[in-house]
Formats: structure tokens, C-alpha cells, sequence
């Protein structure tokens, strides 16, 4: 019991044995082949596949209805070798002289080879660079810009598919005769024993899904390698080009990273643990990445890799420990609150104008200077932080004077370092008369480091008393989604830019 | 360089000049052109002969003609033109002349 192939030949059915349709496929693709110089190559084939019918029918009878392989290689002996079709070639010379001429390589789709169209695996052909770096650049491209795709299905319709035995040797640039087409026919062979072998185990379906997964890990393995550049982009920066980017203003200057940091750390021991965990956790990701994506796109596995994932896990997990003993140092010292109050200053009246300080009064060439040359929401100067905005919060009083009390608070290692770096908040302010003339900045020094020190101003308000600011009444002012008409917003906040919010 | 070889370009060499007597006499699809050379004990690969038809038909000196056949697939039935004509004439001249000259040689 054979298997049998249906087939055509010029429009005539025929049923032939798998073996001899092999035979007569390979037959009839090297005759292609050879015949391809051949002015009106598709005529000369047509002729013979005729001929070929007609052989064919004088040897089948009612009772041998299979075309099987000793039929074909008596047709095939009758018709020729392939090299007999040639009819200028004069033997062996010929062969070896057209095996030296410059092989003319030709861009073709990879159908064997293909995942989605075959593009990549053809250009992979072409240009001899492995097909998985050829992927992952175009979806780099694809990534990055979204132009790989368009140039993907642009090159999908334009570059024809390596269909025949000769378009494959002619997309790896190979010499188109008769030995490499015996290798490229055996090649198909083998892949073809392969499928069948694949759909037999009902594994079919299976490959396809292997195929998508394989894309699938290709752009994971992408975005891996772009992440582990990113971090080390990154962790350059930070450590040795250390640029001025952090919008605070250190001496007229920006604010680099390391800058913001020293205003962060009590000791610099401290400091130097963040900093070494912060290399080491870098050094692991940027590694980890790569690893992870090149094991993905190559599928390389190695136990050096192993190892290797293994060392930068433990440099990991050390700079983890490093920076969490930073962390933990900036939380303790800032475990305890502490805050202090002062009185400073009993206006009578019913009216308080609050107005915005400005900070340099003097004149140049008669213009008064308005802006304080400050961009940033933090400033140093003069071995002080600087920082904006101001708190203000009204309550009833209980005499008939204005009572304004300072209010300022920090937090600490311990209360009394709470304390002493709540005393350390300076704000400028003047009263003259019924006004306030107030700083929208308060500072410390930057030897007290962040601690989160704000500053308040309490202010009790005489019964029918009214607070101004900047000309706008803003105490009382009637929240007007309440139900109680009388119920006032009882807080105010100043900011940098002197815009004045309430709640 | 084997025995073969020569007689079998000898034989390629003459093949053109067959094909048109035979065509010069009556128009023919290429497995009667092959089964009159059989015939005549010319021995030639049946591969050799497409090729040529369609060059000569190129050429202009075929023509063909597809015909419907009561047993198989419909035949391609070539005859010779004109200029196939004037050309097949050149050849008989010179095939006389070699004729002449190679038995004058061999039997000298």
C-alpha cells in the first residue's frame, strides 16, 4: 500500500505515487533551472510537461491507473538529463566557466523560514547577518518609531517570495547548478519530512503558537535591552556627569542630584552607603536586563549565563540592602516632630492687610526691582535653604485685638533636634500699623538638612474683624457650598508666585 | 572529451536542419517530429528538441497552431514560414557542400 498524490499536468489529472511525484518535481524544478537563460523558458517547459502527458498516457492502462516511480525515471531517461536541455553547452568547460562568474544575489522573501512574511529571514539571506538580529532590528524600528511596520509591509509586497529551488539559491547567492540544487532540494526534503513528521504528532498548531511565542519573547528580549540602556543612560548621568537638572536654585545655580542628596543625609557615611547601592543596583539591573534579553532573543543557553544571572541577583539584592540603610537613616532622623510658637505682634482695629514683602526694595536707574531672581522652589544662599510658601490660619480671638502667632515646625531624630531646627526657621515679616508685610520664603540653614520645616502664621480675629490680602478680603470668606451661611474658610496658603488659595 | 560527446554535438549540430525538413514537409507537433527522427535512427535526447523549437520559433522561422486531440491534451502543431523557408534552402546548400566536402576528405 502506497500513498498516492493527485495532480495536473496542462490541465490532464493524474494520480501518481508520492515517490514518483517527488522524482518528477524535482525533475521538472531543475529543468527550470537550467532552462531559466533560455529565451521563452515557460514555453520550452510547457512543451515538455505535454510531452510529458503523452508519455504518461501511453503507459497508463485501465488496470495501472497510478503513475509510479519506474514510469517517471523511463520518461525521464527518455527526455533527458537536465544538462542535455542546454542546447549551446559543450560539455564540462562551459559548467565551470558559468560557476565563476559574480554570483548575482537577489532579494527574495524566506517562505521556510518566515514568521510573519519571511521579510527579515530574505533580507537575513541576503545580507548573511543572522535572521534574529535582523528581527530584532526591525522591531527595534518598529518600536522606536512605528516605521518598521510600514517599511515591513511595504517590503512584504514588493520582495517576491523564494518560491522555486533556483529564487533560494539565488537569495543566498549561491551558485545556481546542478550539485547546489541537489542540496537545496535535499534541504526541502528534510523540511518537509520535518512538517509531516510535526503534523503526524498533531503538533501543527503547536508550532504556530511556538512561532508567535518566539515573536512574543523577541519583543519582550527588546524591551529588555532598551531598559538595561535606559538604566545605564541613566546611572552614567547621575554618577559622572551629575548635570544640574533638579529645578531648585543652589547659588544661581541648578540643583544636581547629588546636591538635592547632601540636603538629605545627616552624615556623609550615610550618603556614601546610598550612593554604593544605588551603583550596585544600577550595575545589576542594566546586567539583569541584558541577560534576560539576549537569552530571549538568541534562546542562547549557557551555564556561564546561569552564573552570571546568579552574581549580578546577589549585587542585587546587596544594593537593595545599601539603599534601604540610607532610607532607613533620612526616616530616623525625621521620626519626631517638634513645634514652637512665638507671638509676634497685637494690631487693634478691625482690619489686617496682609501684603506680599517684596524682597529688595532698592532702585536701579529709578526702576524698583520686583523680581527676586528666583526661578526654583527651593533655594540655597548664603549656607540657607530657602523655601516658598506660607501657611495662614484664622480663629476667633478673644479680646478685641488681632493676635498673630508664628508657628513653625520640623521633625527630627530626636525632640530636642526637632526643636532646635523648628527655632532654626526664619521668616521676614514687618507690621506698620494695620498692615502686614510678609515674605512668601522661609529658610533654615543647610546644616539642619530637610526635615520638613514649615512655617505658619496663627492669626485670632476680633469679632467682625476682616483680614485682607493684597486687597482681597480672604477672613471672613463664606464657603459657599455650605448650609450655615456664617461657616468661613479658616486656612489660607501664600505661594511662591504670591497666589493666595484658601480652605 | 569522450566519443559521445562528439557524436552527440554532430548530431546537435544537424538537428535544426531536421527539424525544418520535416516541418518543410508537413506540419507536425514535436512527438511526431520526434517519433520521424526515431524513425530516420537520428538519435537524439528528446530534451534537446524543445528548446530549439521554441528558439526557431522565435526566431520567425516556426509558426505554430494548437490543435484539440481526441486522446490527451490539446497538441501544439508547428509548421515552417516563409523565412524558415529561405532559411532551410541556406542550410541544404551548405549541408550539400559539407556532404561534399567531408566524403571528399574521408575518402581521399
Amino acid at each position: 500500500m502506497n500513498k498516492t498524490v493527485s495532480i495536473h499536468l496542462q490541465g490532464i489529472p493524474f494520480i501518481f505515487e508520492e515517490q514518483a511525484f517527488d522524482r518528477l518535481n524535482s525533475y521538472l524544478q531543475q529543468l527550470k533551472l537550467v532552462l531559466q537563460k533560455e529565451e521563452g523558458s515557460d514555453e520550452i517547459l510547457q512543451d515538455i510537461e505535454l510531452r510529458m502527458v503523452e508519455l504518461l498516457q501511453q503507459q497508463l492502462t485501465p488496470f495501472k491507473q497510478v503513475v509510479e516511480l519506474s514510469m517517471i525515471e523511463q520518461i525521464i531517461g527518455k527526455l533527458g538529463k537536465p544538462e542535455d536541455f542546454t542546447d549551446e553547452s559543450t560539455g564540462t568547460n562551459e559548467t565551470s566557466a558559468v560557476t565563476d562568474e559574480p554570483i548575482e544575489k537577489r532579494l527574495f522573501r524566506d517562505g521556510d523560514r518566515a514568521m510573519i512574511g519571511g521579510v527579515c529571514a530574505g533580507v537575513a539571506a541576503y545580507s548573511n547577518i543572522d535572521v534574529v538580529i535582523i528581527r530584532a532590528i526591525y522591531i527595534f524600528t518598529f518600536l522606536t518609531f512605528g516605521i518598521g511596520f510600514l517599511l515591513y509591509i511595504v517590503l512584504w509586497a514588493i520582495i517576491p517570495m523564494a518560491k522555486t529551488s533556483s529564487d533560494k539559491l539565488r537569495m543566498k547567492g549561491q551558485h545556481v547548478n546542478i550539485e547546489n540544487m541537489k542540496s537545496e532540494l535535499g534541504d526541502a526534503a528534510n523540511r518537509i519530512k520535518k512538517g509531516a513528521k510535526e503534523l503526524k504528532s498533531n503538533s501543527g498548531i503547536q508550532s504556530s503558537i511556538s512561532g508567535i511565542l518566539r515573536i512574543i519573547s523577541v519583543i519582550i528580549g527588546i524591551w529588555a535591552l532598551l531598559f538595561g540602556t535606559g538604566i545605564f543612560v541613566f546611572a552614567i548621568v547621575f554618577f559622572f556627569v551629575n548635570p544640574d537638572i533638579i529645578p531648585a536654585q543652589l547659588n544661581g545655580r541648578f540643583m544636581s542630584f547629588q546636591d538635592f542628596g547632601g540636603l538629605l543625609f545627616e552624615s556623609t557615611s550615610h550618603e556614601s552607603y546610598f550612593y554604593l547601592g544605588i551603583a550596585l543596583i544600577s550595575i545589576a539591573v542594566v546586567a539583569q536586563s541584558y541577560l534576560f534579553g539576549i537569552r530571549l532573543i538568541t534562546q542562547y543557553k549557557a551555564t556561564y549565563l546561569k552564573v552570571l544571572i546568579a552574581i549580578f541577583g546577589v549585587t542585587l539584592v546587596v544594593g537593595v540592602i545599601l539603599v534601604s540603610l540610607g532610607g532607613v537613616q533620612i526616616g530616623r532622623s525625621m521620626a519626631i516632630y517638634g513645634e514652637v510658637e512665638k507671638e509676634i505682634a497685637t494690631i487693634p482695629g478691625l482690619e489686617l492687610n496682609i501684603e506680599k514683602k517684596s524682597i529688595e526694595s532698592q532702585l536701579i536707574d529709578g526702576f524698583k526691582i520686583k523680581s527676586n531672581g528666583d526661578e526654583g522652589v527651593i533655594t540655597i544662599k548664603n549656607g540657607r535653604v530657602y523655601l516658598q510658601g506660607i501657611e495662614l490660619v484664622y480663629s476667633q480671638s478673644s479680646d478685641s485685638l488681632f493676635h498673630i502667632k508664628q508657628i513653625n515646625d520640623s521633625q527630627g531624630r530626636t525632640h530636642e533636634s526637632a526643636l532646635k531646627k523648628a527655632r532654626n526657621i526664619r521668616c521676614a515679616y514687618e507690621f506698620q500699623d494695620n498692615r502686614m508685610l510678609l515674605e512668601t520664603m522661609y529658610s533654615f540653614p543647610t546644616s539642619d538638612k530637610f526635615r520638613d520645616q514649615n512655617v505658619k502664621f496663627m492669626i485670632a480675629v476680633p469679632s467682625g474683624g476682616k483680614i485682607f490680602y493684597e486687597k482681597l478680603q480672604v477672613y471672613p470668606s463664606f464657603i459657599e457650598e455650605s448650609d450655615s451661611t456664617t461657616e468661613t474658610y479658616q486656612h489660607g496658603y501664600i505661594s511662591n508666585d504670591g497666589e493666595y488659595s484658601k480652605w | 572529451m569522450n566519443v559521445e560527446n562528439t557524436q552527440s554535438q554532430m548530431r546537435k549540430g544537424i538537428l535544426e536542419y531536421c527539424i525544418l525538413s520535416i516541418l518543410d514537409k508537413k506540419e507536425a507537433y514535436p512527438s511526431e517530429i520526434l517519433e520521424r527522427l526515431d524513425l530516420a535512427q537520428l538519435k537524439v535526447v528528446e530534451g534537446t528538441i524543445y528548446p530549439l523549437l521554441t528558439r526557431l520559433k522565435n526566431m520567425k522561422l516556426l509558426d505554430y497552431r494548437w490543435a484539440e486531440s481526441t486522446s490527451g491534451p490539446p497538441r501544439k502543431y508547428y509548421t515552417i514560414t516563409e523565412d524558415g523557408k529561405a532559411f532551410l534552402s541556406e542550410l541544404e546548400r551548405t549541408w550539400t557542400e559539407l556532404q561534399l566536402a567531408v566524403s571528399h576528405i574521408t575518402t581521399l
